[in-house]
């Protein structure tokens, strides 16, 4: 053992120790990026937005659910413009005193109105960012400003308030969450659409419920609330639906509507056919009629068939119209027969033109404690 | 002998398969593992035909020193390539998802620094380590896996079509053969293996190899279910990418798919160290398979020293796939076909020659 | 004598005079010593030898030897012809009613009037029963050190031997509880000092005729004696010719504990994990040799030493064997759950806030964060600042009397705890983190094994700090190969994991019930495998007539 080791060891150890080098940055030294918003800007630019707790909302979070250190406000703002969001991040980064730390998004809030290529510029930078966690959630928005500056009267972390919903499966009515990557796979998969929850602002908090569809990178409906429930249907997503309709004089309501959609495209004599066939079940809430019997549930069945599967029909048709296809129904013809349709305007032509066939199967399961 | 040959593929595959063969990525899997089936059978073959010896001893004594002594040297080359492109590969993929401020000297030299000492003590403990590193890493990764399978969107694309393509099936299966490139040193392993127990060896060689089949057409259900097969064909890193989509809430640690890339470091390293193992032997070994210690440290950091240089010169993981698809996979496949049909009809010839003199002796 | 010096105060005279009369002395011992030497080598020709000359042998053992105190040299005369007869013994070695005894005894013995002093010495020899073993010598260099380690000497004048009459009594402790290993319940007896005593304790357990202690004197000046125990029936003879070997060769000036020994025997000298297990307990040692392994016991040191080992022996305590497997197992899984937490705890904690903040679920994340806020410190000087204090704090309560040492734990753990919290240099949730580190790492069973993961923690904690994950990842696996490298006299340090050994899994982590560990560790290869017969199903003929009222037939 030489006499010079210890000093030597001493200073490899310390120094890194003591500045903490490459990947090392504890995280009180990073800027926790929650969410990031991208919105057009002028002149062909793109407007990135980042969202940052401030000290009173990382404090928040401690002391259990009690507020303790929450004075003020729980987030911050920055935003910046440049030609690629990159470029718009790094000045984001100049005007910062801490690492911007994009290894944590929750969030990647997409504006309503930046579509084309500018869209097509902002996923495939997304999807080459290395740190960037591809389970975060995206969401469109008409003014990603405003979503960034809504503050929920839950008091929580607006995003994290936000993202609440998207992690438990069965709290929404419609589990129409996307990740990130749901976002990134579906864009290259030729008859795969994007589509993702449409979020406006309420002086509450947040307006959820409804989703927006993309016809390549351009959005082209919005849906509405009943729409999404519908779409939900179609997605299989739709956890606690709610079908209520006037039969007769007698009004029939059910809840926890689910559906499992079964949609198959294939070619029928060179022609495209899509056939629907949409298994549902639902729990009878209201029923102002008769005692049930076998038949008269059997009966109700019917109804609901009859009064869904134009509904669903007409959702159908729209996205035919629309030549959009958020479920992905023809990418699997596509992949194993259909070489030449790998290119998008020809299958969108396909599909406009092809048969839609809809049919429901509905079950009550579940009628309550009284007859 | 634990899988010694995951460290090259798993990061890549399946994007060749589907890039190449398409809708048809199914059968040419099937047509890897068959052949790859065949090969191994042959190389146990040449491996048997004198256990006893180096494997460059027998080159030389079988096809005479003129053709023994080049294809020796270029076994070596060989080696030493395979472990550049997985160090290489490793620090990229290290980089770009887990260590992003930190360069790729450094982690490539951990990497290194870790594989030289996994060999350094030779067969018994390399292969004690790795079989207490393997078995858990797999059973890791799979539980990785059983994460995402609950997100495969794209199951329609899993399974092959009914009619077949046979010239992309064919491509596929050749661009995709790095998946078990590797493989021929567990054959060269044989011959460390004591004489009675080398029949449970060959069986274990088998089971082995049925492991990683499973394997890989997991890692292929998970990553083309995840990601589909058009975007799984844009992407560097396919399979890293769709496990890092795991997550679970209510742990310490949410994004284990994250980890995959760390554990799968352990297959890089066992991968890397197999190699060292196997080029310290070569570079150290003049006749016989054992090498006396300290020429064998020697080699072995000799080795290291030259596989992190050369490591270096790769500056991209476009370089590495481009390096690697260009001229790594035609010479590797080359190798693997062409020596076991050298060898095994010169041992024949041989086995032939001397029985015949053995027959003309025994009258006299 | 110095009538002549020229003036000079009294005092200076007196100081001369004195100086003068020391050296007097010393030169009188000298030459006594000289004479004694002298005459020795007149009469054999050799120094070492003993001439038979009881002159000589007082002029040689009272300059030297005989100016201390404890050393008793007594002249006397055997027999009706009054043979000059010399004893020798180190006062407080030796039990003092026995040479009292038997010296009496000497007095009263019938001698024929015809005697020599060969016969003489026979007679002697003969007469001693009393005592344990008496023995003949005739050489120095065996008879000081004997003498030194308790052995009452006889010197006959005319006889070149020595009679060696085994009176040892050490000055020795009771057998007390084993304080470094308690187990709530079963047996407590630990070692002691005294190599007999020890050796008695392993006979009451093991009886068996070939329980061997093969006995080893190591140290120039000590004369340690080191005993190699093992049951000779079923110890793998390699594994105990090899310690033997290895015992026999340590040269050493002085041997004061078994920790001495067990650094020779240590296959790699410098690797971090223990190679020996020392324990103080009775049962484990038992165990241990009932199992095919070996055991050295070192004179004055009441730790065995117990090898080869494997990781694993280190994990197993007595207490596991004593509660029923059910509680034994748990025990391991939880020592096993400790030395993970102990050991990944931290470096996670710095990997995941530093290096990869990323993996960690949003909602710990800014907490973590949230706590993190305005600290002056990076974590990793936190966790040197933490373990620090906790390290001084151990330290202390080592170094004070038990009952000062809770006071030292409450003031480390309540008032420093908080103030630094308060003081905002640590986090809240370091303190968590390093207090269940420092919990985790004190499960461990072998003191020996505890301070490896000590030193081991800080290097993951490097390794952490670094490279994060991928860091603790690499560095496990240099651990791991390092381990599987280890080799404790033949025998695989990681086994029965890697190599994997199945049979020997059952008393690994968990401990299976005794009937179903019908086999001795594979990985020590004792020459008999089997320590128990097939578990047999217990029968049972009448026991359905138990509950009823049993009517004999």
């Amino acid at each position: 053992m030489k006499k010079g080791w210890w000093k030597f060891w001493t200073i490899v150890i310390l120094v890194p120790l003591l500045a903490g080098c490459w990947s090392n940055r504890p995280v009180e030294l990073r800027s926790m990026v929650l969410a990031i918003g991208f919105s057009p800007a002028p002149h062909g630019r793109i407007r990135v937005t980042v969202q940052i707790p401030t000290k009173a909302g990382l404090t928040s979070l401690t002391g259990g659910g009690a507020k303790s250190g929450g004075t003020g406000t729980l987030d911050y703002t920055l935003a910046a413009e440049g030609l690629t969001p990159g470029m718009a991040l790094t000045r984001i980064q100049s005007n910062m005193q801490t690492d911007l730390y994009l290894g944590q998004v929750q969030l990647v809030v997409l504006s309503s109105t930046l579509h084309g290529s500018r869209l097509r510029t902002v996923e495939k930078y997304l999807t080459r960012l290395g740190p960037m966690d591809k389970t975060a959630y995206a969401i469109a928005t008409p003014s990603v400003k405003s979503l960034m500056r809504a503050t929920p009267s839950t008091q929580d972390l607006p995003t994290l308030d936000l993202i609440g919903g998207f992690g438990c499966t069965s709290c929404e009515t419609t589990t129409y969450r996307q990740h990130q990557w749901d976002i990134e796979m579906a864009i290259p998969t030729p008859g795969d659409s994007i589509w993702m929850p449409y979020v406006t602002t309420a002086p509450t908090g947040f307006n959820t419920g409804r989703l927006i569809l993309y016809r390549g990178y351009t959005p082209v409906w919005a849906l509405s609330r009943r729409d999404t429930i519908i779409m939900g249907f179609l997605l299989g997503r739709t956890g606690k639906g709610y079908v209520s309709f006037r039969a007769g004089s007698n009004r029939i309501g059910l809840r926890t509507v689910k559906a499992t959609p079964k949609i198959r495209a294939k070619l029928v004599r060179g022609r495209l056919v899509v056939a629907a066939s949409v298994a549902m079940t639902g729990t009878l809430d209201t029923w102002t009629g008769p005692a049930l019997t076998p038949r008269r549930i059997r009966w109700i069945e019917h109804r609901v068939d009859a009064q869904l599967s134009p509904e669903l029909f007409q959702v159908m048709t729209r996205l035919q119209r629309l030549e959009t296809d958020p479920g992905g129904w023809l990418a699997p013809l596509i992949w194993r027969s259909r070489p030449s349709w790998r290119s998008a305007s020809v299958w969108e032509s396909q599909f406009r033109h092809a048969q839609v066939m809809v049919t429901v199967t509905f079950h009550l399961i579940n009628v309550g404690d009284s007859n | 002998m634990g899988g010694g040959y995951l460290g090259l593929g798993i990061f890549q595959f399946p994007r060749e398969l589907v890039d190449f063969a398409g809708p048809d990525a199914g059968w040419a899997f099937l047509l890897i593992c068959l052949g790859f089936l065949g090969l191994l059978m042959l190389f146990l073959k040449v491996a048997a035909i004198d256990p006893d010896h180096a494997l460059g001893y027998t080159l030389r004594r079988l096809l005479s020193p003129m053709v023994g002594w080049p294809l020796d040297a270029f076994r070596i080359v060989l080696h030493f390539m395979l472990a550049v492109l997985v160090v290489a590969n490793f620090g990229q993929v290290m980089r770009s998802f887990f260590l992003i401020g930190t360069p790729a000297w450094a982690i490539e030299a951990v990497l290194v620094a870790t594989s030289l000492y996994t060999a350094w003590y030779g067969t018994a403990v390399l292969a004690r380590t790795i079989e207490a590193i393997f078995v858990p890493t797999l059973i890791g990764s799979i539980a990785i896996g059983a994460l995402v399978v609950h997100q495969l969107r794209f199951r329609w694309a899993i399974l092959p079509t009914g009619h077949l393509a046979v010239t992309p099936t064919l491509l596929a299966a050749y661009h995709s053969a790095y998946i078990f490139i590797g493989f021929e040193v567990l054959a060269q392993a044989y011959g460390h293996v004591r004489v009675d127990r080398r029949p449970a060896a060959r069986r274990w060689l088998f089971i082995l190899f049925a492991t990683t089949v499973v394997f890989f057409a997991f890692g292929y259900v998970v990553t083309m279910g995840t990601e589909g097969p058009s975007a799984l064909a844009t992407m560097q890193w396919p399979p890293v990418s769709a496990l890092r989509l795991a997550n679970i809430s209510g742990f310490f640690i949410s994004k284990l798919g994250l980890l995959v890339v760390v554990l799968w470091g352990l297959f890089a390293m066992a991968f890397i160290s197999i190699r060292f193992w196997c080029l310290a032997h070569d570079v150290g070994a003049k006749t016989y398979r054992v090498v006396p210690p300290t020429r064998y440290h020697g080699a072995l950091i000799g080795v290291a020293v030259v596989v992190f240089a050369g490591a270096q010169g790769f500056r991209t993981v476009v370089g590495v796939v481009h390096v690697f698809q260009t001229w790594g996979l035609p010479i590797m496949m080359g190798y693997l076909v062409g020596l076991p049909a050298l060898l095994l009809p010169a041992a024949w010839w041989r086995d032939r020659r001397a029985e015949h003199k053995a027959s003309e002796k025994a009258p006299m | 004598m110095t009538k002549n010096s020229s003036a000079g105060s009294p005092a200076r005279q007196q100081r001369v005079e004195q100086a003068l009369s020391e050296i007097t002395a010393e030169a009188q011992n000298l030459a006594q010593a000289l004479d004694g030497l002298l005459s020795e080598l007149r009469l054999t020709g050799d120094l070492d030898q003993l001439s038979g000359s009881l002159q000589a042998v007082y002029d040689r053992l009272k300059p030297t030897l005989g100016q201390s105190p404890d050393i008793v040299l007594r002249k006397f005369t055997v027999g009706p012809q009054g043979a000059p007869a010399l004893v020798a013994f180190v006062n407080g070695q030796v039990d003092n009613a026995q040479v009292d005894r038997d010296t009496l005894m000497l007095a009263e013995l019938a001698v024929p009037p015809t005697a020599t002093p060969a016969t003489l010495f026979a007679l002697l020899k003969d007469h001693f029963v009393a005592v344990g073993h008496v023995k003949t010598a005739n050489r120095w260099s065996d008879i000081l050190p004997a003498m030194l380690l308790g052995m009452t000497l006889l010197f006959v004048d005319g006889v070149a031997e020595v009679l060696m009459l085994d009176t040892v009594k050490f000055p020795a402790r009771a057998v007390s509880r084993a304080q470094s290993e308690p187990s709530i319940k079963g047996p407590q007896e630990a070692f002691t000092e005294v190599l007999l005593t020890q050796m008695n304790q392993l006979r009451r357990r093991l009886p068996s005729a070939s329980l061997r202690f093969d006995a080893y004197q190591i140290g120039s000046d000590s004369h340690t004696t080191v005993i190699v125990a093992y049951l000779a029936h079923l110890a793998n003879p390699a594994i105990v010719s090899s310690v033997k070997a290895r015992v026999a060769g340590i040269q050493r000036a002085s041997v004061q504990t078994a920790n001495e020994i067990g650094e020779y025997l240590a296959e790699r000298r410098f690797t971090i994990f223990p190679q020996l297990r020392f324990s103080e307990r009775v049962d484990l040692v038992a165990r241990n040799l009932a199992q095919g392994k070996v055991a050295i016991l070192t004179a004055n040191d009441p730790t065995a030493l117990v090898l080869p080992n494997t990781l694993m022996d280190f994990y197993q305590t007595s207490q596991d064997y004593v509660f029923p497997f059910w509680d034994g197992t748990l025990m391991r899984i939880i020592r096993l759950a400790g030395l993970a937490v102990g050991l990944y705890l931290m470096p996670f904690y710095i990997a995941l806030t530093s290096v990869n903040p990323d993996l960690l679920p949003i909602k710990l994340l800014l907490t973590i964060d949230g706590s993190r806020q305005g600290m002056p410190f990076p974590p990793v000087a936190e966790v040197i600042i933490m373990w620090l204090i906790i390290e001084i704090l151990r330290e202390a309560a080592n170094r004070l009397p038990q009952q000062l040492a809770t006071t030292i734990g409450t003031v480390g753990a309540v008032v420093v705890g908080t103030a630094i919290v308060k003081a905002g240099l640590v986090d809240a949730l370091m303190i968590i983190i390093v207090t269940l580190t420092a919990l985790g790492l004190f499960t461990v069973p072998a003191l020996e094994l505890a301070s490896t993961w000590r030193w081991l923690f800080w290097a993951l904690i490097v390794a952490a700090w670094g490279f994060g994950i991928y860091g603790i990842v690499a560095f496990t696996v240099v651990l791991i190969v390092h381990v599987t490298s280890l080799q404790n006299f033949g025998v695989p340090y990681l086994s029965p994991f890697a190599p994997l050994r199945m049979r020997d899994l059952g008393d690994s982590w968990i401990r299976l019930p005794f009937p179903r560990l019908p086999r001795r560790p594979v990985t020590l290869r004792p020459l008999v495998m089997t320590q128990a017969e097939p578990d047999m199903v217990n029968p049972s003929p009448n026991l359905h007539q138990a509950q009823s009222r049993y009517k004999s037939p």
